[in-house]
Formats: C-alpha cells, sequence, structure tokens
C-alpha cells in the first residue's frame, strides 16, 4: 500500500511535469531504487476544443480495431466507441518515429521493469490507449508477456463507450486502471454533455485545464460568470445520462425509455476500471473505491449534486478548483481511510444518510444509494444466469460425447462418414441424433440470446471453459446442422440462400469469433466446422458439370489449399475421404484438373 | 427464486425527463407567439406545427370557453351512428369495443378532414411530439392514438406530451392501447399534484382509466408511474388531498424549476425512515413525497386526507403484482423442444415409408385399432400422439397469441414463425385428418372438422405469398422428401373415396362425377406443381386404393397416362418428369 502511494504520488508529480512541456508527446522517468524499477511515462493535456470534440454532438466514433483489437464486443462483432479526437492524437503519438513510444516499451518490458503510464486531465486519455496498446501487444496469449503495465489518472476525462468497458472487463484488463476523482471536479463529467450545449463556455472555461494558456489551471477562471452555466449544463447532462442507465438496471425492459432515447440525446461515454473518489479534505478525506462500473457512473453524478440550489455557485466555483488540487489530497494517505465500495457493500448499501458510515463523505442521497443498489443488483443476476448455464454444461458435455460419440463410432465401423450417414438419415440412430443435436441447440440458443440481453458477465466470451465446448460443439453439432439444412433442400440456386449466409445460427457463429479470438487468430472465411457447407454449395454449383465460372473456380482452388492445411494440422475427419462420401463423390465429377490433384488424391486412397 | 431485489423505476425515470430539454422545448412551442407558425383554425379546435431539422412539434389547442362533458360514447357506436371507423384497428377478437369521451371525440369528428389531411402530411421517419395543454392534451392523445396504425414494432419516433390534460377513455381502451408496449410507450403526461382538470374528469374512477407514463409533479420533485392502477391510484387521492381547492398550473414554470433542481438532491422530508425499508418500498416512498411534493414532518401528514404510508403499501403491492404479470408467453423458449417433436414425427414418416405404407395411412390404421381395442399402450401413443398434441396445443397457443397482438406487430411475429407454422401444419395437419376419418363415419373434414389454428396459419402463408410474390421457376426439383403443399390433400382424397362408393351405386349421379373430376384435376395440377409428396404412390397408400377404383371412369387422361407407368413415379420423385 505505501509504496503504491508513493508510486502514485510520482505518478502525479510526472503528469504535472508534462504539461509544462506540451510540445514533447510524452515524458520519461526512471526510477530504479525500486525492485523492480519503475518507468514512468506521462502525457500532457490539451484544452483546445478541437482536442476534446471532433463534431457539435458527442464526437465518438469506431474504435481503430488494428491497434486496439480486443475493443470490441466479441460474439456480436461490434467495436467499442471512442472519443475521436483522443484516439487522433494517439495515433500522432504512437506513430512518432522520434522518440519512439514503441521502443522506449519495448525496453522497459525487455528489462522486466514496471511501466506506469500516467496523466493529469486530458493527458488521462493518452495514459489509457497507451496502456490499452501495451496490453494488447504484451498481455494477450502467445505475445511476449513482461510485467503489465499500470495506469494512473487524475481528474481525467471519460474516453470510450459501454463496449470500452465491457471489452476491458473481459480482458481482466481494468484492475490496471485507477482514476482519481476529486468529488466536484468537472472535467471528468465533460464528456456527458454535448459540445453544442457548451458552445462559448467551453472555449473560456478550458482556459483552465489547458496547459498552452496561461490561465492554466489558474482559480481566476472559476470566479467568472460562465462556469455558472458550464456546471449546470454539464450536470444536467450527467443527470440524463445517469438516470437513464438506472432506469435500465431497475427495469430491463422498458419500453417508455426506448421511446424517450429517440427524443433525448444521451452521451455514450462510460467509465471503466477502478476509480477512487476523493472527498476533498486533503490527507483526512475519505478515499472510496468502485470498480462496479455502473456504480461508478452513478456517483460520478451523484457525488456532484447540490444539496439546494444556493449551493451552486460555491460548488461551480469548486468544480473547477479541485482538478488542480489532487497533489495535496494524494499526500501520505493512511491506509484506515481507503473504504473499498465492493459488490456486497453495494448490495446492502444502507438507505439513510445517518447510518451510511464511509461511503457518506460522498453526500449519496437516498436515491443515489438505491441506484448503487441497483448496479449491484444487476451483476448479482448476471452471476446467477451464468450458474444457472454452469449446471447446463454437464448435459451438453454427456450429449457430446456419449451420445453423438456413440453415434459417430458407428458409423466409423461401417466405414461410412458420418456427414453422409446423417445426410441420408435412414436409421433410427440417424433420428437420435437428430434429436440430440435440438437438445444441445436448445442451450445455446439460451446462452446467446442471454449473452445479446447483457444478462451474462462481461468475461463470459472469454471463458476458457465456454469457448472450449463451443468448439467441441461446432466440430461435431454443426455438421448435423449443414447436413439438415441441405438434406431439406433449403438452398436455392444463389449463394444469399447458403448456409453459410443464410442458415447459420448464432450458436455457432458467436463462438468461432471467440475461439479467434482467444488464440488471436485471423477471421476464417471457412471454418473446419464449416467444410461440408462450402461443399455442399461447390456441389450445387458445379452440377451441371461447370466449373468455368470465376468465382466457383477460386472457391475450389482455396477449398483445395485449405484441405491440404486441414489435413496436415488432422483438424479435418478422415472419414471425408472415404470411398462414396459426398466429397469424393462431388470431388470426382470435377474437371480432370482438379480431381487428379495429387494431395487430395493421395488423401482419397489412404 | 431469485434473490434479488426489485426497485420501482419512476423514480429514477423522472429525472431523465426533467433533466432534459424535452419538456421545456415543448413547452415553449405550445406557449409560445411566433408568427412564422400560422395556425390551422378549425371547428372549435386550432394547431400549429412546428417543424425543425430533427423534430416536428403538433400543438393541439381549444378554445377557451369550451365546456368538457364527461360522457362515454363506445366505439361501436360511432362506427355504426357518426360513420367513424378509424378506431377499429385497435380492435380484437378480446377487446372488441371500447369507450372514449364523447365530447373530445365530437370535437375531432367535427374537423375530420383537415385532420385526416394533417395526418396524411406526416413523415413517419421524422421523430414527432403531438402534444397539448389541458383539453388540448387530450385531443393531442387521441390523435396520436390514431397514428398509431401506421407504427411498426421497429423504431418509433412518436411522443404524446400532455400537460394537465383529463383522461379520454376507458379501461377497454386503456387495454387496447396496452397490447402493444409499443403503443402505451408513446404517451407522456405531465400532471401537476395541483391540477384541476384531472379531478373534472374522473368523479367516477370506474369509468374511466390512465394509460401510457404518467410524470407526477410538484414544486420539489418529479416521479413516473407507468402502471394504470396506480397512476389511478394517485390520481384519486391527489383530489382528497387537494379538497380545499385548485389553483391554475403555470405548467412552463413546473417544468422550468424542475430542469433546475434535476442537479440537487432529493428533499427528504423529517420523519421519513428508510433504514429497515426494501428497495421497493423505499423506492415508492421516496416516488411519493416527490409526487406530492412532501417537504414537512411526515408525522404531521397522518393527520391530514390521505394516509401515505396506506398509499406506498398499497401501490408497493401493485407494483409487485405487475412485475409478475410481465412474465409471459415466450414461443422462442420452448421452440427447440417442439422442433424435438417435429423431428420424432419425421422419423415417423420416414419408418412408415420403409414400411411401404405413407405415414397418414400408417397412423390412420393405428388409430382404428387403437379404439377398437382398449388397449392404449400400443407404440403409437407414445412415439406420435404425444409430439402430435404437444404440437398442436403450441400451436394453437402460438395463433391465438398473434391474433392478440395488434395488426402491424402481428405481421412481424408472422413472419417470424411462417416457416416452422407452415412446415407443423404441413406434417400434422393429416394425422389430424387420420383421426377424423379413422372411425367411418365422419365425413367432410374442411367444412367440418378442421380446427381454427389451421386455418389462419394457411391465411398467414397466402398472405405472404401476396405481399412476395410467388416464387417461380424452382417447380422441377427433387421433391423425396417434401411434405405436401396443401395440408387437406388426404381430407380431399377421404372425401373422394367416398363417393367412389356411391358411384358403384348410383352409375347416374351427376353431382358426385363432377366432384371426382374436380378431385382428379386437382391432383393433377398439383402434381404438375411438384407440390404432392411422392409418398402418395406407396402401394399401401390410400391414394393408390382411391386410383385403382377410380381409374376406370377417369377422365383426366394426363393423370391416367401418368399414373399408368411405376416408372413415372421415380422421375417425378427426382423432379425430372415432363407434365404436358
Amino acid at each position: 500500500m505505501e509504496k503504491r502511494g508513493e508510486l502514485i504520488e510520482k505518478a502525479y508529480g510526472g503528469s504535472l511535469r508534462a504539461h509544462k512541456s506540451p510540445d514533447r508527446p510524452y515524458l520519461i522517468e526512471k526510477i530504479s531504487r525500486n525492485d523492480p524499477s519503475e518507468v514512468i511515462i506521462s502525457f500532457s493535456g490539451s484544452g483546445a476544443v478541437k482536442d476534446w470534440y471532433s463534431q457539435r454532438n458527442f464526437g465518438e466514433t469506431k474504435i481503430d480495431l488494428s491497434l486496439f483489437p480486443s475493443l470490441r464486443s466479441i460474439g456480436s462483432d461490434e467495436p467499442a466507441l471512442v472519443n475521436e479526437t483522443f484516439l487522433k492524437r494517439f495515433h500522432g503519438i504512437i506513430s512518432l518515429a522520434r522518440p519512439s513510444l514503441a521502443d522506449e516499451v519495448e525496453k522497459a518490458m525487455g528489462k522486466k521493469k514496471q511501466i506506469v503510464f500516467a496523466g493529469h486531465s486530458s493527458g488521462g486519455p493518452m495514459a489509457i490507449l497507451a496502456t490499452l496498446w501495451t496490453l494488447e501487444k504484451y498481455q494477450a496469449p502467445h505475445s511476449r508477456g513482461g510485467i503489465p503495465p499500470l495506469c494512473v489518472t487524475f481528474g481525467s476525462p471519460l474516453i470510450g463507450n459501454h463496449i470500452f468497458s465491457h471489452a476491458t472487463r473481459r480482458e481482466d484488463w481494468s484492475r490496471y486502471f485507477v482514476h482519481y476523482v476529486m468529488r466536484y471536479d468537472i472535467v471528468p463529467r465533460i464528456l456527458f454533455a454535448p459540445l453544442s450545449s457548451l458552445d462559448q463556455s467551453f472555449e473560456e472555461i478550458s482556459q483552465s485545464f489547458n496547459p498552452r494558456s496561461r490561465y492554466f489551471l489558474s482559480e481566476s477562471v472559476g470566479r467568472s460568470s460562465s462556469i455558472l452555466d458550464f456546471y449546470f449544463t454539464i450536470m444536467s447532462n450527467a443527470a440524463i445520462v445517469t438516470s437513464h442507465d438506472a432506469s435500465k438496471l431497475m427495469c430491463i425492459t422498458d419500453t417508455t425509455l426506448e421511446t424517450l432515447e429517440i427524443f433525448i440525446p444521451l452521451s455514450p461515454y462510460r467509465p471503466f476500471g477502478t476509480y477512487i473518489f476523493c472527498t476533498g479534505n486533503g490527507n483526512l478525506g475519505k478515499k472510496i473505491a468502485i470498480t462496479n462500473p455502473n456504480a461508478v457512473l452513478q456517483v460520478l453524478f451523484f457525488s456532484a449534486q447540490l444539496s439546494t440550489e444556493a449551493e451552486e455557485a460555491q460548488v461551480a466555483y469548486r468544480s473547477l478548483k479541485e482538478h488542480a488540487i489532487y497533489g495535496t489530497e494524494l499526500q501520505q494517505i493512511a491506509a484506515q481511510n481507503f473504504v473499498h465500495l465492493d459488490q456486497q457493500q453495494l448490495q446492502k448499501l444502507p438507505l439513510s444518510e445517518d447510518d451510511a458510515g464511509g461511503s457518506n463523505d460522498l453526500g449519496l442521497s437516498p436515491r443515489a444509494r438505491l441506484c448503487l443498489r441497483a448496479a449491484a443488483e444487476l451483476e448479482e443476476r448476471k452471476c446467477e444466469n451464468e450458474k444457472k448455464l454452469k449446471e447446463k454444461r454437464s448435459f451438453i458435455e454427456k450429449k457430446l460425447t456419449k451420445e453423438l460419440g456413440e453415434y459417430r463410432e458407428m458409423w466409423a465401423h461401417q466405414r461410412v462418414g458420418f456427414y453422409d450417414g446423417f445426410r441420408e438419415h435412414k436409421k433410427a440412430e440417424d433420428f437420435k441424433a437428430n434429436v440430440t443435436r435440438l437438445e444441445i441447440a436448445g442451450v445455446w440458443d439460451e446462452i446467446i440470446e442471454k449473452l445479446r440481453n447483457h444478462e451474462l458477465p462481461d468475461e463470459f466470451e472469454a471463458n476458457e471453459e465456454w469457448v472450449d465446448l463451443g468448439t467441441r460443439c461446432r466440430k461435431v453439432v454443426e455438421p448435423l446442422d449443414i447436413a439438415n439444412y441441405y438434406r431439406h433442400g433449403r438452398h436455392y440456386e444463389d449463394d444469399a440462400s447458403s448456409y453459410m449466409v443464410k442458415g447459420r445460427p448464432k450458436r455457432y457463429r458467436y463462438p468461432q469469433r471467440w475461439l479467434e479470438h482467444a488464440k488471436r487468430r485471423p477471421r476464417e472465411a471457412i471454418s473446419t466446422s464449416c467444410f461440408w457447407a462450402e461443399v455442399e454449395q461447390l456441389r450445387y454449383k458445379t452440377s451441371n458439370g461447370d466449373v468455368s465460372d470465376r468465382d466457383v473456380e477460386e472457391r475450389v482452388v482455396r477449398l483445395v489449399g485449405q484441405i491440404e492445411e486441414w489435413s496436415k494440422k488432422e483438424e479435418l475427419d478422415k472419414d471425408v475421404f472415404l470411398e462414396g462420401s459426398t466429397f469424393v463423390k462431388w470431388w470426382r465429377t470435377l474437371h480432370p484438373r482438379y480431381k487428379n490433384q495429387p494431395y487430395i488424391t493421395s488423401l482419397i486412397r489412404e | 427464486m431469485s434473490l434479488t431485489q426489485s426497485f420501482s423505476s419512476g423514480i429514477v425515470q423522472a429525472p431523465f425527463v426533467t433533466s432534459s430539454r424535452l419538456l421545456r422545448k415543448t413547452w415553449g412551442v405550445i406557449s409560445s407567439g411566433d408568427e412564422d407558425v400560422v395556425p390551422h383554425v378549425g371547428k372549435g379546435l386550432v394547431w400549429k406545427v412546428c417543424e425543425e431539422s430533427d423534430l416536428t412539434v403538433l400543438v393541439f389547442d381549444v378554445k377557451n370557453d369550451f365546456d368538457l362533458q364527461q360522457n362515454l360514447v363506445s366505439s361501436t357506436y360511432l362506427k355504426e351512428n357518426n360513420n367513424f371507423h378509424r378506431f377499429e384497428f385497435l380492435c380484437t377478437k378480446k377487446i372488441p369495443e371500447f369507450s372514449v369521451n364523447w365530447s373530445a371525440v365530437s370535437l375531432f369528428i367535427d374537423n375530420l378532414e383537415k385532420l385526416d389531411e394533417l395526418k396524411s402530411k406526416i413523415n413517419s421517419s421524422h421523430p414527432l411530439i403531438v402534444t397539448g395543454h389541458g383539453v388540448g392534451g387530450a385531443i393531442a392523445s387521441l390523435f396520436t392514438v390514431l397514428l398509431l396504425e401506421s407504427i411498426g414494432s421497429g423504431k418509433k419516433r412518436l411522443l404524446c406530451i400532455t400537460f394537465g390534460s383529463p383522461l379520454i377513455g376507458d379501461k377497454k381502451l386503456q387495454e387496447a392501447i396496452a397490447q402493444s408496449s409499443t403503443w402505451s410507450s408513446c404517451f407522456l403526461h405531465v400532471v401537476s399534484c395541483k391540477n384541476s382538470l384531472t379531478k373534472k374528469l374522473i368523479p367516477h374512477p370506474t369509468d374511466y382509466m390512465p394509460f401510457g407514463t404518467f410524470l407526477f409533479c410538484s414544486d420539489t420533485g418529479a416521479t413516473c408511474f407507468g402502471n394504470p392502477e396506480s397512476v389511478l391510484e394517485l390520481l384519486v387521492s391527489l383530489i382528497n388531498d387537494q379538497s380545499q381547492g385548485f389553483e391554475v398550473v403555470d405548467y412552463g414554470k413546473l417544468v422550468e424549476n424542475l430542469y433546475r433542481k434535476a442537479i440537487c438532491k432529493d428533499l427528504i422530508p423529517r420523519g421519513l425512515y428508510l433504514t429497515d425499508s426494501t428497495s421497493l418500498n423505499a423506492s415508492i416512498r421516496l416516488q411519493l413525497c416527490a409526487a406530492l411534493g412532501l417537504t414537512s414532518d411526515m408525522q404531521q401528514l397522518q393527520h391530514q386526507n390521505t394516509d401515505i404510508n396506506a398509499l406506498a403499501t398499497k401501490l408497493e403491492e401493485l407494483e409487485k403484482f405487475m412485475s409478475q404479470k410481465k412474465v409471459k408467453f415466450d414461443p422462442s423458449k420452448t421452440l427447440n423442444m417442439k422442433k424435438i417433436d417435429m423431428a420424432n414425427l419425421e422419423w415417423y414418416k420416414k419408418y412408415c415409408k420403409s414400411q411401404g405404407i405413407g405415414y397418414y395411412d400408417c397412423f390412420k390404421k393405428e388409430t382404428k385399432k387403437d379404439t377398437s381395442k382398449v388397449d392404449t399402450s400400443s407404440t403409437v401413443s407414445q412415439d406420435v400422439i404425444l409430439p402430435q398434441k404437444s404440437l398442436r396445443n403450441y400451436w394453437i397457443d402460438m395463433v391465438e397469441e398473434a391474433e392478440r397482438k395488434p395488426q402491424t406487430e402481428a405481421a412481424a411475429f408472422r413472419t417470424r414463425w411462417l416457416f416452422a407454422g407452415t412446415n407443423y401444419r404441413r406434417m400434422v395437419e393429416p394425422l389430424y385428418i387420420a383421426e377424423y376419418y379413422a372411425d367411418g363415419l365422419s365425413k367432410d373434414y374442411e367444412a367440418k372438422g378442421r380446427s381454427r389454428h389451421y386455418v389462419v396459419l394457411e391465411k398467414w402463408l397466402e398472405e405472404d405469398k401476396k405481399e412476395k410474390g410467388d416464387s417461380k421457376g424452382k417447380t422441377k426439383k427433387n421433391v423425396e422428401l417434401i411434405l405436401t403443399f396443401d395440408s387437406c390433400f388426404w381430407a380431399k382424397l377421404e372425401e373422394a373415396l367416398l363417393l367412389c362408393g356411391q358411384l358403384d351405386d348410383l352409375k347416374e349421379n351427376v353431382e358426385a362425377k363432377g366432384k371426382l373430376l374436380e378431385f382428379e384435376n386437382y391432383v393433377y395440377e398439383s402434381l404438375k406443381k411438384y407440390e404432392v409428396s411422392p409418398e402418395i404412390f406407396l402401394k399401401g397408400s390410400s391414394y393408390m386404393t382411391w386410383w385403382n377404383k377410380y381409374k376406370e371412369s377417369a377422365d383426366n387422361h394426363r393423370l391416367a397416362s401418368f399414373m399408368s407407368n411405376r416408372q413415372h413415379f421415380d422421375q417425378y420423385t427426382e423432379g425430372a418428369y415432363s407434365f404436358p
């Protein structure tokens, strides 16, 4: 704790020094007294409108997945949204050849040093993106490893939307992010408001957090008359976002809320990582740590609320002043002043301020406390849902290994591929296998629906056991789905009605993406489990003996290549090449140019 | 059992509305004397349309001296006596009619032509707010109700906001609108705890029923309620509470005040103890404080007309009841189970085919055996009867659910389930027909025996075809595994068999002959379109029985020439036979 406290203080020192040289992309400080020694990389802020908002509204954009491949929802393949100007500034920093941030990080990682990325104010987002970039590069599976970096921000604005938060929690990265926020500091709340609502006042007020301005961190800005409007506008917009999300927490399916969303513009930004709220009484004040992102959002609004309207001028002044006083707040923090509002505490949070204990210093009203309880309830519900699904895992396991395992064996004994056997569908066993397929599908469809409604924990799609089960189900069950699709003739002439386009259920699409993400593999156009779909489709297209079609030709060539690759990795079952299989029968109809292809001929002969 | 607690979300929904500019902007349009916006003047009614780049606001207003009567008129009466059919789309089998306030609707009818013109000009993709103050709001509600017809289940871009407006309809109207959660989500009624108009229209709470979300406002706060029972409870208690008389409410001021206060903490009256409350109870009591503007000592309040704690308890019960009611029939949950039933039947069909009979005749035979013997342990009852019954119950519920839904939503629902429903009908109805004819006594299935849900399912398919245009060019293909398109094929065949019997007796029965010829042509045309499963050609099939009896007197030579050679059946199965 003490060492960490010291580190935080140093990170803050570095962040302030970075502000003093706003023309340098970052500052590096090496501290080698400790073991492992630390490297603090800090970023300066910027106050110019163009460095905060890219358009008149909230200025968000899709994140650059080539730099941050993990920042998306995996199954639905939806990228996180991030503030466009912050992303642009970071692009500028990371693409500089000299000084090269990548080289510095590589050096520190190589020497097993603890890197701390730090930033105050809008330096925070740079530190956040640098940390995520490093995590993507060094902490993803099969990467080079090293000590995970730490990110410390002070009064940083928000940067990404709910998927941003979801993805960092799924990767178990959110613990590397610590955000210090003073109870009334206005800067972390600014992006709740659209630029159009701030207009002129942003230019004026931002002088106080623009390192290039002579009013940087000066109290005089807080005395201007526009601070009242600025504070009020941002807080009303914070109220919109927090009450909207709280309504969703308390009642998931509310159509009135959906209708209102069309008429009330809503900021996309949401907090992530660990927030430490400082109450502003120097080293005597409490430091309240919260990790539940929904709870953090609520506290961001409620802790800066007014007690009465009369307080407005005073609080508005304070809202700027507190952005400049993190230093005094961080000195010699005693351990007993730390309060961690964890899941259990949030769930049982007292509703009256009189018996509220540590959390009292944030001035949370009973309504605020109800919202925090609701945030904890949601997490609880998600965990319960996952627990219920876990119980069904052994059911799938049994169906998969025992019932379908025996089914495959039966066909293997008869020297018939199980795909072809099932496609013929003549035996009682085929029928039983079809029922088993449907039973397994039932559980998966439930999982996918829960996932899409955000009713499962953030970590779900990265859970190895589920990824593995999904992969095995794809391997064994998906060919049956494909066989069924083509057996019933649900495809017609064009590719638009093929299994891959129209028939493939989400219960296979999602787990394929899970696996590709877990292994950091590039996206496969045809996964091994879809081998038969491609064969069926090509068979249909070449049924008139014509392979002259350019597209068909390319696809045949591609398939040949993939069969080679899969066979070498032993991913493709041998029964595919049995005499009389759907594949072999089709292969024989092809032009000699293809059917005499030596590798595949050798596979068939075996 | 869930361990999680529940909340009443109105406590946070209200600040979502009040802290935004939505109400201020809307009220701004109502109260503005903007000269650019020319008001349209109708009979006793004025409206103006204010268009902005991202939003259109439509305001209704009535003349000051307009006297709103309290009597209701039924939608049936309006249809029959006033030729007013526009409410019909809200009516369903369960809710055949409802009643609305007569004064309001007659004001509407007086201006019908102009309002229709207004309606036709509305661009449904552009967000629209329909609003009004007092009676003007009631007209806005009515107008919005009529706009619901064009709202699908997609994005809703319509919102009706009323300020201190009287209720407009009875419980049936509320129920009709609650059929679709999309519809009831389009109404937001702002009501001050000091309002006088609401009192005017609910002297008999049994006659009128609120619908939509109500935003109850006081000087100190606001809260939302969406459950009509809770809203009514609060409206009634407001009237009792303010028995000393009402002030005229300035909604502009009220809305502005709430906007300013949205960033302040709630005022908690002294003596409100929440320490031992559940989350639900606490949220409701806080809601009441906000709605009624309670600031003083809770103890004192008990001596006034309203007993806050009793009201809170009652509302809590209503909210609990509503949240239980929300768990309803969700067809997608059990769909996979039903697919297993279908797989069972598919297997049965296959088994029968291997016996050379076809599943229709096989099932008919076994049903006959079953009814003659008392033995119920037959294999049929296990493998076929159970899945058949469970599928039937499922689809009867499903069709009923779809019919309960308002038209536009029902359409989306049908498209989603059409494929599975058609498959089910083609697979299971023949079994139902087999049961019907098994005893040898019943006849005329299509007119007398057919279950309604089959009729409805078939109608859906017809409508869908009409919409998408019949798909052509796919007639010739392998039909080995298809299900006969016309699920009543076997009923038609049974009737033909019965007629064949008559043919022997009465050689000159013209009517029977005519019907048989009709059937003959029907079979030929269906075969030509490749819409019949080749299982009818199996040796033990009733179809073959019929053909053997009938072929001597057959008239359709093309059918006879097709039937004359068994090889044609195989060609047909492969989709290779060319019908002349």
